[in-house]
């Protein structure tokens, strides 16, 4: 007979046992998001060297506030969230030594033509300067959707809007960083 | 025909790029037990408002503030009422509601200035009206 495969948890049962005490479960939820929530960060401007803690600081947030965490979104979508606001506080308290991550050496394949490698580096790197320049909701609900594959709903729960404003939001953010990538 | 040199899709693709090696060097297993260290070093401190001691404190002071506010009011209003209290005027005689007005004059002069003086000035004149004035004048000084 076919032994099951063990089922997951979900993210709200990870919660409610957090809730209750249960490191394992914050644990499992740190590993399940954190690398998300890095891509995040990264991509909305934090330097890699400070990417550890502010991941850190994002989970921290989260866990002591979980209580406000009612279900209204993923886990994932209110985290990301959380992990804009530490960003900005710590850009405000003058931790972040740059707003722009350098090209992404890791993505450059060893093989293949280097010119059109640099190309690519090249366009991410103008699209993280792109980023830099609009406005942090447009910003972030580009990156919700377009890095992260979340829904309109979710996100504008999230970012407490609706979600036609969402829509809009990311219009005018796809419309901008396509003008400035020209 | 879209002659857009960048697609969504493209957009989309260089996007999910982005963070992509800061995400791969992070290493999960040591960011989720330094999070757990910082939760148990520094527990979490509540907002102020989220403090029972806050609350208790406040709860307090409006508590006295009311009561203190509630003896300045009673305090103020003609003791007559007080006095009266319980008892019907109409059933009282014309020496009855003599002593009464006599009482309120007395304590109301010892409590409010401005209500003793106008009390005081028909304190003479008391022993002159008719029982139907005296209890329309308690009437009057009961509010």
């Amino acid at each position: 007979m076919p032994q099951a495969e063990p089922v997951a948890a979900t993210d709200a049962a990870l919660i409610a046992a957090w809730q209750t005490g249960d490191e394992q479960a914050a644990t499992e939820l740190v590993r399940r998001h954190a690398r998300a929530l890095a891509r995040f960060l990264g991509a909305t401007g934090a330097a890699d060297a400070e990417i550890d803690d502010l991941v850190q600081e994002t989970f921290i947030r989260a866990f002591r506030g979980v209580g406000r965490f009612r279900g209204q979104c993923q886990f994932r979508t209110w985290l990301l969230t959380i992990g804009g606001n530490v960003l900005k506080d710590w850009a405000r308290r003058g931790k972040r030594a740059r707003a722009v991550v350098p090209l992404e050496e890791g993505l450059r394949a060893p093989d293949g033509d280097p010119h059109e490698h640099a190309e690519a580096g090249e366009l991410e790197e103008r699209l993280q300067e792109g980023l830099g320049r609009l406005p942090r909701m447009q910003r972030e609900v580009f990156l919700l959707r377009a890095q992260q594959g979340l829904e309109y709903d979710d996100i504008a729960a999230a970012l407490g809007t609706s979600s036609g404003a969402a829509r809009v939001h990311y219009h005018h953010a796809v419309k901008r960083l396509k003008e400035y990538l020209k | 025909m879209n002659d857009d040199p960048l697609q969504d899709g493209e957009l989309r693709d260089v996007a999910r790029r982005l963070g992509a090696r800061a995400a791969e060097r992070l290493d999960v297993e040591r960011t989720a037990a330094a999070v757990l260290r910082r939760l148990a070093e520094k527990p979490r401190r509540e907002p102020w408002t989220h403090e029972p001691a806050v609350w208790l404190r406040l709860a307090a002071a409006v508590a006295l503030l009311l009561g203190a506010g509630t003896l300045l009011h009673t305090r103020r209003r003609p003791a007559a009422q007080s006095v009266v209290a319980g008892v019907e005027v109409n059933d009282l005689s014309a020496e009855q509601l003599r002593d009464v007005l006599k009482t309120v004059d007395q304590s109301v002069d010892d409590e409010t200035t401005g209500a003793a003086g106008a009390l005081g000035a028909t304190e003479t004149e008391l022993d002159d009206l008719t029982a139907p004035e005296l209890r329309t004048l308690l009437r009057t000084l009961e509010g």
